[in-house]
């Protein structure tokens, strides 16, 4: 038995659509409006390309808004901290963050915009994320779903934001895991920690 | 002894009277039992090996969910409906656990009876509980681990005129220091890591971190021979290209509820039934948020010393569901996982943030009926399949709305739902909203840590996996030790029960082994 969408039937799904979207995005001559930069510090992700990860660091933009005297989503490079986070994981997960940022990216041409997401103002990236998150198409609510989700989860995993949501912190020491996914180890390469 | 990725400089071949696959509380249990009865003893784990004495268990839940769970944290079924949370440490998930302790209600033994299961009565299990509940320092919580969230939910169920319990806990020495499902820094929590690793361990057991078992072999007569498996490197959970075989007179299977369906199924054992990896059940976990008027800080202190069992049990009017069929208790999520649950982005779920100290909220384990399937991809990947459906989702509703009414009661001024919209329930006359609120996936994040019933036990060889004596039906001399063994949900947080028939498997291999 099968029941809703499988994985593999997320990832096909969220690839085919994301070819069909991104045909869209080369027909309306768009694509090579896509901004190829990438979050300063970031030039070699892990897992995904530089524009993936610009995407990503573009939505956890608007995913959190900081607390006065907190550390922005960039500050606390929330996207490379996923990209790592992918590097641990078996290859399904990957798959389907990197489909979910392809509709994200060209899922406003759906909506009859002329550019991607990363090229709205945030008022209008605001409201395609709003549109995403109550959309009754179950693919584009699952992708923001999940990016949301590793967004929130990768910034208030920084300790940096304790203080203002009133959370006193931990009772021992940090310990990094051999295979951390912790802002202090992204700049350097993966499998590095000691033995 | 216990070896590790960094001593594994070579491939590995062993000759064992018994290999035992996973360190949880089915593996465990039964690697101590059979190792104090004299037979050598080969435990297998695929997580690491993380203590308290080396400061591994750092309390923050990106290092601990990377460390300790079988997915990162990430895993989720294949709708993503439901995240699932599993170990993969040795001690597996009670290194996660919140330490409840139930026995398995008679109700449910003499349910599992009719369903074909001999020797697992409450009268049977209950001198191995009465060990368990010893060895483990398991006792009613008292009235000091009671945070404010418990006492809130006492005075909102009072207020309902439910009768509340203090939950058994299995803990000594506790800190409060709230951290549980991070894995307890301080060995107050009795997981199998400070329990029955080290009694297998002192009783000549020998335990492989980092060593995930690729398939069981067989010998030329269909019966168990020993497994296959790989060395992982820590460091990037890949194999490290070092591997293991080890030849044994027998192989218990206690990988998890998650994870020994996908052993079978990798390994292509016998399957004459179709029932390998069918009848998931995992206990899905409704949960909602609740603003109080004063600070609760739910993070601190244990999370559950209280809740109540007043609706354990479903109840019908004929084929007709009424309410009920699930435990309901007081929540605890640390600020990342409140971050990840509470609805909304921007400055919408900045101003929940600013007011986490005063958020509250309840919880509930739904004994689910209408069970998934776990099935591999063509990688051999496992893919579990499964939605909240038909009585399940009734019965999660209900969960919900019991969930509103004791927060309410308690004095919260906002109830928040977790759904999409993140939809808000004011005072009791809204809480019929919970009859609509879309719990598809995608809208609706459930967690699932209590996996059970797709290696069944039963009589029938065609229509269940394993016997009463634990022995697979199809392959001689491989016994399932976990909660895949369950034919239903035990109705309760399984730890314990699935510890209490470990101890009959562990009867059955020794006879087997003479
Ligand atoms: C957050 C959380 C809170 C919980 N709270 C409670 C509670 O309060 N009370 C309660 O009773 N229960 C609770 N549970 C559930 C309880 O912890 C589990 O049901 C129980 O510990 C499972 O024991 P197990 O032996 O069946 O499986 P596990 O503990 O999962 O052990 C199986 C082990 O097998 C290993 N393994 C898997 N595949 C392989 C392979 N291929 N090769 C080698 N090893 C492998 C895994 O790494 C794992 O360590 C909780 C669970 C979680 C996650």
């Amino acid at each position: 038995m099968v029941v809703g969408l499988s994985r593999r039937g997320f990832l096909q799904a969220g690839l085919l659509t994301s070819g069909a979207l991104l045909g869209a995005a080369v027909l309306a001559g768009c694509v090579r409006s896509i901004p190829d930069t990438e979050p300063p510090g970031d030039a070699y992700p892990d897992v995904l390309s530089r524009r993936e990860l610009a995407i990503l660091a573009a939505l956890a933009d608007r995913v959190i808004t900081p607390a006065a005297g907190t550390p922005t989503a960039r500050d606390a490079r929330v996207a490379r901290r996923i990209d790592r986070e992918l590097a641990f994981n078996d290859g399904s997960l990957a798959g389907d963050v990197r489909a979910a940022l392809t509709l994200i990216e060209y899922g406003p041409f759906l909506d009859f915009h002329l550019r991607p997401f990363t090229r709205l103002s945030p008022a209008e990236q605001d409201t395609f994320l709003h549109t995403c998150a109550e959309s009754g198409w179950t693919l584009r609510r699952n992708a923001f779903g999940g990016l949301r989700f590793l967004c929130l989860f990768f910034y208030y995993t920084d300790d940096r934001t304790w203080r203002s949501i009133g959370y006193g912190g931990t009772m021992v020491d940090r310990k990094l895991p051999e295979a951390a996914n912790a802002r202090e180890v992204l700049d350097q390469p993966l499998g590095s920690a000691r033995a | 002894m216990i070896l590790e990725y960094t001593g594994v400089t070579a491939d590995r071949h062993e000759r064992v009277d018994v290999v035992v696959i996973g360190s949880g509380c089915g593996g465990a249990t039964v690697a101590k039992e059979l190792a104090a009865a004299g037979h050598s003893v080969l435990i297998l784990e695929r997580g690491g090996y993380y203590t308290s004495g080396r400061g591994d268990l750092d309390q923050r839940a990106d290092d601990m969910l990377a460390r300790i769970d079988g997915g990162r944290g990430l895993d989720t079924t294949t709708n993503g409906q439901i995240g699932l949370l599993y170990g993969n440490c040795v001690g597996g998930a009670s290194v996660h656990y919140w330490a409840d302790s139930w026995r398995i209600p008679a109700d449910r033994c003499a349910r599992y009876a009719t369903l074909g299961v001999e020797g697992h009565e409450d009268s049977d299990l209950a001198p191995h509980y009465a060990r368990i509940e010893r060895d483990l320092n398991v006792h009613p919580a008292p009235p000091e681990y009671y945070n404010r969230m418990n006492l809130l939910f006492d005075q909102g169920a009072g207020r309902l005129g439910w009768h509340v319990e203090p939950v058994p806990q299995a803990r000594k020495g506790c800190l409060k220091s709230g951290h549980c499902y991070q894995g307890c820094s301080f060995d107050a929590k009795q997981s199998q890591l400070v329990t029955h690793i080290p009694d297998a361990l002192a009783a000549g057991a020998v335990l492989f971190a980092d060593c995930r078992v690729d398939a069981i072999t067989t010998d030329a007569g269909g019966r168990a021979s020993g497994v296959r498996a790989s060395f992982l490197d820590r460091r990037s959970g890949r194999p490290s290209g070092h591997t293991l075989v080890a030849e044994s007179r027998c192989v218990v299977l206690a990988a998890g509820g998650y994870g020994s369906a996908v052993i079978w199924l990798r390994s292509r054992l016998p399957n004459g039934s179709g029932q390998v990896g069918k009848n998931l059940y995992c206990n899905p976990v409704p949960y909602l948020h609740a603003i109080f008027p004063d600070v609760v800080e739910q993070w601190s202190n244990i999370p559950t010393a209280t809740g109540t069992s007043d609706f354990r049990l479903a109840r019908y009017d004929g084929d007709r569901y009424l309410e009920g069929g699930y435990l309901l208790h007081p929540n605890q999520l640390q600020p990342e996982l409140l971050a990840v649950t509470l609805p909304g982005f921007g400055i919408e779920h900045r101003r929940l943030m600013d007011v986490l100290p005063r958020m509250g909220g309840a919880v509930a384990w739904i004994d689910d009926e209408m069970p998934g399937e776990i099935t591999l991809d063509r990688r051999g990947r496992p893919l579990y399949h499964y939605e909240i459906r038909g009585v399940d989702e009734l019965k999660t509703r209900d969960a919900m709305k019991k969930q509103a009414l004791v927060l309410l009661a308690a004095g919260a001024t906002e109830v928040i739902i977790p759904d999409t919209p993140g939809t808000r329930i004011r005072d009791q006359h809204e809480i019929a909203r919970l009859d609509d609120v879309d719990i598809a996936n995608g809208a609706f994040l459930f967690g699932a840590p209590h996996p059970a019933g797709s290696l069944r036990m039963g009589a029938d060889a065609r229509t269940s996996v394993v016997r009463s004596t634990h022995e697979a039906h199809e392959v001689p001399g491989l016994f399932v030790a976990d909660p895949s063994a369950f034919p239903l949900p035990p109705s309760v947080d399984p730890s314990l029960g699935i510890m209490a028939w470990s101890y009959v498997a562990a009867n059955a291999v020794r006879a087997h082994l003479g």
